[in-house]
């Protein structure tokens, strides 16, 4: 039970968070050079909602994988791209 | 024509063919120990019916969003009404 | 209507109940205020009227103000900014800068448009400023409840926003496991018990599953957005500097140009911008004012029949027409687009009066669907005497609420002139009659005569609010309708009608049992 509550908890949460945060990175800058920022902020609760309802209802071992890979992905290009900056 | 005025227009016109669907609605009327008659056509015509002004708001994105929400509420009215002790014709 | 596995429709409904059971109290609380500060502007005027309405929200003159304003206090404020509205028709003007240490300091100014005064200021830090003020104290303290909770900093935030997911479960969970939601769409069996309970709060959230889609998901954007969201982002993309996110995001693009040079006439501005788009200007932004790239921004009202605001670009030294952008963003954008889309979708501000009832009514909706699912939850466990507590707690927090808003509403409106600690004073009687109200609710011997109480209460109070509000200084009904004031005339209309109401319906009611004994259908056992 708990590993459940877990993953849909705090962890879906994180996942979320990171993602909205590497986001920024992948997604195009866009005519205004805001669209890496805004639609992210956006789509935040949408993203969180679909994992959430995917960490409730998957199947554990599966679901702890994808959030797993999500998370570690987009903390890859976040730490990837503080090291860049550190770098300039 | 201003926004109000169109929305509240559209709000009018899916008003009537909201009520007949739940004046006519067979689980509403089977709770009260009624034979609906409605056919599924006439419910889908009656469906359409209602949903029929967004076609002519799909320009005017405020009123298509008043007409929206105007609609849910004259539903959600529309059975509290109907569920009124003077509505009800058996118990 | 969407077929599930029973196991999963049994973990849905786990989600669905105890989601509400954790979170539902305080979740109603943040939608029924919510709901209330659709009519903020409204209940701005009732509690804190100007002589005069003014005939335009940002009229002529009210520029020239600000340079007088701008003459008078240290430069250091006039980095940024901001005026916006206030209180009812009043106007506020917040000049401020980013400190070194992370703070803002901050001059407040509430300003009378319609006679071109300002009427109080304070220095201090923002946010603070704005619980410093004193007017308008009323709606402050509204819209603090909803969005904050009155928890400070970055918690009120981060709580409202759980609220905004918790909501967003609620929504779609409730959707999966209402297997005939289309079929009983207009279905209000009346037998009473907990068939009744169950289809009335079947019925209120299948009309209402879009509105509570759409205000979960935008109020946890906003909530979200601003605690974690930004921030975030601002250190992953900017290296941390949500100063300059917030420059990219609002400010026109200026080449750095830190010469001195006067701003332009503001006023010309201000109507060269309603002359150009035919809409009114709503607020106004200035970077850099008394420098050579100085730039300013007229925000506008959306025109008739459209969603989304916009504004226009000038260069504040030159007076400079720059060009017509959107609210957010230097150019348009799918971005600025759906973030800009985010405020009249959870404001309801976009059509005027026929919104704002609308949404009002979807959040009354909403306030009524989470209040009777926790009394059907509870009804459902009348049995267990350990759920007794928290059968009593709704009735508390559900009608307490209001009765303790409408008693914030009763103190504000007597004390003229308002104090400048009036926030703090409201938040020590609201607390005081939420504790006063949950000892009365749990001393009762059941929720059913608590509620009756509660209720009368709310009654009474109401009946007394439009005379208090007269005898504390308030505009009396001829003047308010010569001032072109109605809202006052309508909310003591409304004060006096529904408070009748509830005196006639609350004396002619038999004391509703809660436990009522009848066999259930099948389908309703958990």
């Amino acid at each position: 039970m708990w590993p459940r509550w877990l993953l849909a908890g705090p962890l879906c949460f994180l996942c979320a968070f990171v993602m909205m945060a590497g986001a920024s990175i992948w997604l195009p800058e866009g005519p205004a050079r805001i669209d890496n920022v805004a639609i992210p902020l956006v789509l935040f609760p949408a993203v969180w909602g679909v994992l959430f309802f995917y960490s409730c209802l998957g199947r554990l071992g599966r679901t702890y994988l994808v959030v797993g890979a999500l998370t570690v992905a987009h903390l890859i290009l976040i730490v990837w791209q503080l090291m860049l900056r550190g770098a300039a | 024509m201003s926004t109000e005025l169109l929305a509240g227009l559209a709000i009018a016109f899916s008003a009537l063919p909201l009520l007949l669907l739940a004046i006519r609605d067979p689980k509403r009327l089977r709770s009260r120990r009624q034979r609906s008659q409605a056919t599924v056509l006439e419910r889908r015509c009656l469906a359409i019916a209602v949903a029929l002004p967004l076609v002519f708001l799909l320009g005017n994105a405020a009123a298509a969003l008043i007409w929206l929400s105007g609609v849910f509420v004259t539903g959600w009215f529309c059975a509290l009404w109907l569920a009124t002790p003077a509505h009800s014709e058996s118990q | 209507m969407i077929r599930l596995s029973q196991a999963r429709s049994k973990t849905l409904l786990a989600i669905h109940g105890w989601s509400a059971v954790a979170l539902g109290l305080l979740l109603y609380a943040v939608i029924v205020t919510g709901t209330l500060a659709v009519f903020e502007d409204a209940i701005g005027v009732w509690a804190d009227p100007m002589p005069l309405a003014p005939v335009e929200e940002i009229p002529n003159g009210t520029g020239a103000l600000m340079a007088d304003i701008a003459e008078r206090i240290d430069a250091a404020y006039l980095d940024e900014v901001f005026l916006f509205s206030g209180t009812g028709e009043h106007l506020r003007a917040l000049f401020h800068y980013h400190g070194d240490d992370g703070t803002e300091p901050a001059m407040l100014f509430l300003i009378d448009p319609a006679q071109q005064r300002v009427v109080r200021e304070v220095e201090g830090l923002s946010p603070d400023v704005f619980r410093q003020l004193g007017v308008g104290a009323l709606r402050d303290f509204l819209v603090d409840l909803h969005v904050n909770l009155l928890l400070p900093g970055r918690w009120g935030l981060l709580a409202t926003g759980v609220l905004g997911f918790a909501m967003l479960v609620a929504a779609v969970s409730g959707l999966l496991i209402h297997r005939h939601l289309l079929k009983e769409l207009f279905t209000l069996r009346r037998k009473g018990g907990l068939l009744t309970a169950r289809d009335r709060h079947a019925l209120a959230g299948s009309w209402n599953l879009p509105f509570a889609f759409l205000l979960s998901f935008t109020g946890a954007f906003f909530s979200f957005g601003g605690a974690i969201g930004l921030p975030a982002i601002a250190y992953v993309a900017f290296g941390g500097d949500v100063e300059t996110v917030s420059e990219e995001l609002l400010a026109p693009i200026m080449a750095e140009d830190d010469r001195p040079s006067p701003l332009a006439d503001i006023d010309a501005m201000i109507q060269d911008a309603a002359r150009r788009t035919g809409a009114e200007p709503s607020s106004l932004q200035i970077h850099h004012w008394g420098r050579a790239d100085a730039s300013l921004l007229v925000g506008l009202n959306n025109r008739d029949g459209e969603l989304l605001p916009s504004a226009v670009a000038y260069a504040g030294a030159s007076g400079e027409f720059l060009g017509l952008r959107p609210a957010l963003g230097n150019a348009p954008s799918l971005g600025g687009d759906l973030v800009s889309l985010m405020s009249p979708l959870h404001f309801g501000n976009f059509a005027g009066i026929a919104s704002k009832i609308l949404w009002f009514a979807m959040g009354f909706a909403s306030a009524y669907v989470a209040l009777t699912g926790l009394m059907l939850w509870t009804r459902r466990r009348q049995a267990e005497p350990g759920w007794r507590w928290l059968e009593k707690l709704t009735v508390i927090v559900g009608y307490g609420l209001p009765l303790a808003l409408l008693i914030n509403a009763a103190v504000y409106v007597t004390r003229r002139p308002v104090p400048s600690a009036a926030f703090y004073d409201l938040l020590s009687v609201f607390l005081a009659a939420m504790a006063l109200t949950a000892f009365y609710g749990f001393a009762q011997r059941d929720a059913a005569r608590s509620r009756r109480g509660i209720l009368r209460a709310m009654a009474l109070v109401m009946l007394a609010l439009p005379a208090a509000r007269y005898w504390g200084g308030g505009l009396g009904w001829q003047a308010a309708i010569s001032g072109g004031l109605p809202a006052v005339l309508t909310i003591d209309g409304l004060l006096l009608v529904s408070g009748a109401w509830l005196l006639w319906t609350q004396r002619r009611a038999p004391a509703p049992a809660m436990l009522e004994t009848e066999s259930e259908p099948e389908a309703l056992k958990s």
